[in-house]
């Protein structure tokens, strides 16, 4: 029979049972809708994603390697009984009785804690070579690059303002607020400022144009900042403007701030304690009512005169007449002020400090495990090995790196790399040797190898979905074609041969499975619509954080076809409704004409 | 209204021509008509001269119930129908009538005998050719219309050229033809549910003539109508046997109905007996 005529007689179904089969179309349809909305927002996230593959980390083949199990004490009780065994010993041999107040002794516990603090350090330093040892199995990286904290953390505290003393407007607020307890603690107060470093090449593409990483002693030290610090340096903040102003806001700062100085005041650890000792005597000084005690002047960035200090109390010569303690400290170091400056010659992207992360950077966290917060800056490892000031301090955990990255030449490289790394739970085995290896501060590599995971984990409750919605349009075109046992009959005896009656219903199959089809690629892309309206600016903003900020206008937006699911899902619909035709339809040509005839 | 067309016949006339001797079945219509006023059929037109177009050969049909027991429902049954000629199919229910008919439609297949027609034997057509039977050669008319509920008169009765694949040139003149000779030309529009019951038989009519068959088989047509309806739709076939010299073959319980035919055929436990 010809289509159109088929198509008449089909489209009479539509009007038959028309609340159950809706209801049912409504639903799978809902089903395949959500695939495909997953689908669309998956592919656009990699889209955008792609569009930004040439900035910063991104456009390099970095991996970041991380050691999995090993390194850690396997016997914690053992060693610490090995700690105290030799101490004890060491007391005999100098003639003490060792008893069981002997370890409650203040300086034996903190000698025990030097030596433990010692052996850890050692332990964290071996397992570190153990996993650049492994790395040079896997593969030949173009270069390795060592990620450390330095001790400068806490110490040097930027100045922007003449103001000497940073308790001052503390103070001040608290007097005014009827006076609360002393700092006891005012390393809180006085933050700091976290420093790293790296080798010079990890950050070329972090470079200002015109800027360049190398120093000479008396000159500021090349420092890359965060762009989270950036914001805070220049007091701004992009968190409320859309992705492009966003970006832009950034490109402008960092132009207007490389090159800039900044200067800082670095405290030993003693002449930091000592400021702190100063500030609490000033600050009671100011409280109580004896005219005999007044404040000290604390200088912009100096020392103080220990012999005022030590009139006032704050510092005190050892008692000659003390008893000998049984393990004597380390002699502490004089204490020592000294200003030191900064040229900020390249930037580092981070979170901002204003805005929290949104869906894209949770998804991409792992992507770059560089510090970013609003204290953090990278110094030049080659820079740090030639100046005195910022040398780790001995038997500090400073120093050691704490991150490994690996460069490649090219993306195949680093793709073979990468999977010689454990994966899944094979990494939390204690049997494995393998390290953890991730793509560094690629979005896409690290997105691609996210969604493959992710799929891996959704495809039983992708195939599920699939299986239910085939199921329900499969049982309700079966239920209206067996209903139409009495019609298909009635048809025959019309002249209807066996042909014209499958293509009448099979167009009807079909003419369900596209109206499920077309509600629900409209309601996936509504949704993706929709979620690119709420997200395509946070998206963009958390690519300029976790990326960098790009010199080309990003268009995000969540509606990326996979033709792949669009194709899989199709081609499940149609299979469904299919079989749910077939089946029917050939059960009731398989009965006698005249038998459904006469059943009325 | 009819009155002044009351039958000038003898009862014996009537009895005779009409009823065959059956003077229950006469009685019975006697009553109605004295209750109802109702003009008593008497239409008897042409004696049909066409050669034979329908030759059932000793045909039998059983239908298997269980293992052991079978169903006789025609049982040697042998008739010849002519050309133009209007049969009238009665007897008893369960006498094998509708069983007889669905034979000659082709719906059903006989377990022995021949059923030929136009010179072709139905029995041993194969699925495909049957279905052109049915759609070139017979038009059936279903006690229960079997009319598409969604789909309007006119398409309705379009079904059966959908299924000959005729061009849409020539099916609005041959709808035309039938519509009009169904004096349907106003309800073309309409919905199956928006018309009476005539209405519908009248619909179911025009469908089955559409394709101009040779053949139109009707079981009960008129069993869901009043007599008055009844009437209508006999007058209307014998009308259109008149123009387009179909032959009929019309399954009845109803005396009223049978008068119209030329010729009645009795049937009883599948026998042929008149
Ligand atoms: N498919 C079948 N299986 C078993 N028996 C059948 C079948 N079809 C018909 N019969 C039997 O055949 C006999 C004839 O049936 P048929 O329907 O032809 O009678 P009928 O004369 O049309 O009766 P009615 O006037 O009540 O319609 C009946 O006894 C019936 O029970
Ligand atoms: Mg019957």
């Amino acid at each position: 029979m010809k289509v159109i005529d088929a198509y008449i007689l089909a489209a009479t179904k539509r009007k038959t049972r028309r609340i159950r089969t809706g209801l049912v179309v409504v639903v799978s349809s809902l089903l395949f809708a959500i695939l495909f909305f997953g689908a669309f927002v998956a592919k656009g996230v990699l889209d955008a994603s792609s569009q930004v593959k040439d900035v910063g980390f991104n456009g390099r083949n970095l991996v970041s390697i991380s050691a999995t199990g090993g390194g850690a004490s396997e016997d914690f009780k053992a060693e610490t009984d090995k700690i105290h065994a030799d101490m004890d010993a060491e007391l005999r041999a100098k003639g003490v009785k060792v008893t069981d107040d002997t370890r409650q002794d203040a300086s034996y516990t903190s000698e025990f804690a030097r030596r433990m603090q010692a052996q850890s350090v050692q332990q964290a330093s071996a397992a570190q070579q153990q996993l650049t040892d492994s790395v040079t199995h896997l593969g030949k990286p173009t270069a390795m690059y060592h990620f450390a904290p330095m001790s400068l953390a806490g110490d040097a505290v930027y100045q922007p303002s003449p103001q000497a003393d940073p308790y001052a407007d503390k103070l001040k607020q608290e007097q005014e607020a009827g006076g609360v307890a002393p700092h006891t603690d005012p390393s809180d107060q006085l933050g700091g400022f976290q420093f790293y470093n790296v080798e010079q090449a990890m950050l070329r593409t972090q470079l200002q144009p015109g800027q360049n990483g190398a120093w000479k002693p008396g000159e500021p030290y090349p420092l890359f900042i965060s762009y989270a610090y950036l914001e805070k340096l220049s007091g701004r903040s992009f968190a409320k403007v859309d992705a492009a102003a966003h970006n832009k806001g950034y490109r402008d700062l960092m132009k207007q701030y490389a090159g800039k100085t900044l200067n800082y005041c670095y405290r030993n650890a003693v002449a930091q304690q000592q400021l702190q000792q100063v500030e609490i005597y000033n600050y009671k000084a100011a409280h109580d009512t004896d005219k005999a005690t007044n404040p000290v002047d604390v200088p912009l960035c100096g020392g103080f005169d220990q012999a005022l200090l030590k009139k006032i109390g704050v510092i005190s010569d050892p008692d000659p007449n003390a008893p000998k303690p049984l393990f004597a400290a380390p002699a502490s170091p004089a204490p020592h002020t000294q200003e030191i400056a900064f040229k900020i010659v390249g930037y580092v992207p981070s979170q901002s400090q204003y805005s929290g992360g949104d869906i894209v950077s949770r998804v991409v966290t792992d992507v770059n495990q560089l510090p970013g917060n609003s204290e953090m800056g990278i110094i030049p490892s080659e820079v740090v090995a030639q100046d005195s000031v910022l040398q780790p301090e001995p038997d500090s955990f400073y120093g050691q790196f704490y991150a490994l990255f690996a460069d490649f030449a090219t993306r195949a490289e680093e793709k073979a790399f990468i999977a010689q790394g454990c994966t899944g739970n094979e990494c939390g085995s204690p049997k494995n040797t393998k390290p953890y290896v991730m793509p560094f501060g690629s979005i896409s590599f690290a997105l691609e190898k996210i969604f493959h995971r992710a799929s891996q984990f959704l495809f039983i409750g992708v195939v599920g979905i699939m299986a239910v919605a085939a199921l329900l349009i499969m049982f309700t075109i079966s239920k209206v074609i067996a209903d139409s046992t009495k019609e298909i009959a009635v048809f025959r005896s019309l002249g209807a041969r066996r042909r014209d009656i499958a293509e009448i219903y099979y167009l009807y199959g079909l003419m369900l499975a596209i109206a499920g089809l077309v509600l629900a690629l409209v309601l996936a892309i509504i949704g993706a619509e929709v979620v690119t309206s709420m997200y395509a600016t946070s998206i963009s903003n958390s690519f300029v954080q976790t990326v960098g900020a790009y010199n080309t206008g990003m268009h995000v937006h969540l509606l990326g076809v996979r033709w792949l699911w669009i194709g899989g899902a199709i081609a499940a619909l149609l299979i469904s409704a299919f079989i749910g035709i077939t089946i029917p339809i050939i059960a009731s040509l398989r009965r006698k004409l005249i038998t459904i005839l006469r059943e009325e | 209204m009819q009155n002044e067309k009351l039958p000038t016949q003898t009862i014996e006339t009537i009895l005779a021509d009409n009823y065959q001797g059956d003077t229950a079945a006469f009685l019975r219509d006697l009553d109605m008509y004295v209750r109802t006023r109702k003009p008593m059929p008497v239409h008897k037109t042409s004696v049909p001269t066409g050669p034979v177009l329908i030759d059932l050969k000793n045909v039998t049909r059983t239908y298997k119930l269980n293992r052991k027991n079978t169903v006789t429902a025609v049982n040697n049954a042998s008739l010849s129908v002519h050309e133009g000629e209007i049969v009238a199919l009665t007897g008893p229910s369960g006498s094998g009538k509708s069983t007889l008919m669905h034979l000659i439609a082709g719906l059903d297949r006989p377990s022995a005998g021949d059923v030929v027609v136009d010179g072709r034997s139905i029995g041993h057509l194969h699925e495909g050719a049957l279905a052109t039977y049915r759609n070139q050669m017979v038009g059936i008319v279903f006690q229960f219309f079997y009319l598409q509920p969604f789909l309007k008169v006119n398409r309705n009765i379009e079904v059966p050229l959908m299924f000959a694949r005729t061009k849409r040139k020539t099916r609005l003149p041959a709808i035309q033809k039938v519509v009009d000779a169904v004096s349907l030309g106003d309800r073309a529009a309409f919905l199956p549910k928006e018309l009476s019951g005539g209405q519908m038989q009248r619909v179911a009519i025009a469908r089955a003539l559409v394709n101009k068959p040779k053949i139109l088989l009707a079981d009960e047509p008129t069993g869901n109508l009043d007599s008055k309806n009844s009437d209508a739709i006999m007058s209307l076939l014998q009308g259109i046997r008149e123009t387009l010299g179909t032959t009929m073959i019309i399954v009845t319980h109803d005396p009223r109905v049978a008068a119209w035919a030329d010729r009645v055929i009795r049937l009883e436990d599948g026998k042929v007996i008149a």
